[in-house]
């Protein structure tokens, strides 16, 4: 299984990657929207895991992108707190939302089941 | 009785509008180490099988004393800022004034993509209330970083002559801050705009 994962906070971003290669996801990552768009365009990703709250562009704006470029990528985003409007916005068309700090089996989890 | 309860409202928001930043920031320190945390926890596992080099877990680490390092900075300067208004009025040093305003906006620039710079090589001190002199230069540097975005960073400088806390914008980016000369003026300031690009607090004096 072959997923994106983009966050604007490096250390957290490499090394859930890691951590998810020794569980058999392969996973890339990139801490900015313009880069995943690059990306989504060179590699056939299954899922991508997006913060919802980014520099730039936005979580939420990254997926209409990635969309556009990948219709049938599915997504799960991540939230540092989860606010009330972050719900709203994220969960009426995410297929999962997960709040920060995350487990790593519950992912998974979202992931596979995205 | 409306101009009060309408001051208090807006300094309660920025209350919130600071402590919402940080304690965001610290849900992400806290993700970090624990991503690192349970990253170690696999790589002991990789060391059982006799799979693992030192320097993967000296990496690992490292990262989580970075981030103990970083969450300990967000809780000073939380600190310090919740204990501003402990005193109505009080000796301001505008360096340190510059430094925390500095770091409270620091995220508010990184989500415009620009970054905030210090220089208060020189400085002075000024009577006044030190939460309402922070929130002036918060609210500048906030004006200033969305103006400024991937322009480049804005900065915050204390100077002693005159006595000042001067924000500036990259050149050939203008930005306004007249909407807070009423905050300038309540905290025994004015705003003196010599460029576009640069709003300087100016104080009377000491």
């Amino acid at each position: 299984m072959k997923i994106l994962l983009v966050d604007d906070e490096i250390e957290l971003i490499s090394a859930l990657a890691e951590r998810l290669s020794f569980r058999g996801i392969d996973a890339d990552w990139t801490d900015n929207g313009d880069q995943a768009i690059e990306l989504a365009r060179e590699n056939d990703y299954e899922v991508a895991v997006l913060d919802v709250k980014m520099p730039g562009m936005s979580g939420l704006e990254l997926r209409e992108h990635l969309k556009a470029i990948k219709p049938e990528m599915r997504f799960v985003f991540l939230s540092g707190h989860g606010s009330e409007q972050d719900f709203r916005e994220g969960s009426a068309k995410a297929s999962s939302y997960l709040i920060k700090p995350i487990n790593i089996d519950e992912l998974i989890e979202r992931v596979k089941n995205a | 009785m409306d101009t009060v309860n309408t001051d208090g409202r807006e300094r309660l928001k920025f209350f919130g509008r600071v402590t919402a930043s940080a304690t965001h920031d610290l849900k992400n320190v806290l993700a970090i180490v624990n991503e690192n945390a349970g990253l170690l926890e696999d790589l002991c596992l990789l060391a059982e099988r006799g799979q693992l080099t030192p320097d993967r877990l000296t990496h690992a680490s490292g990262r989580i004393r970075e981030q103990v390092n970083r969450g300990n900075g967000i809780i000073r300067r939380l600190n310090d800022f919740a204990h501003t208004p402990d005193v109505d009025e009080t000796n301001v040093d505008l360096a340190e004034a510059a430094l925390l305003a500095a770091g409270l906006s620091a995220r508010f620039a990184q989500l415009r993509e620009t970054s905030i710079e210090t220089d208060t090589a020189s400085t002075a001190t000024v009577r006044g209330s030190k939460f309402e002199v922070v929130r002036l230069a918060c609210g500048l540097l906030e004006i200033a970083a969305d103006a400024a975005k991937t322009a480049g960073p804005v900065s915050i400088r204390s100077t002693a002559a005159p006595t000042a806390l001067e924000i500036a914008a990259p050149e050939g980016v203008s930005f306004d801050g007249s909407a807070l000369a009423p905050l300038a003026e309540s905290a025994g300031a004015s705003l003196d705009s010599s460029a576009p690009h640069h709003v300087a607090i100016v104080f009377g004096d000491a």
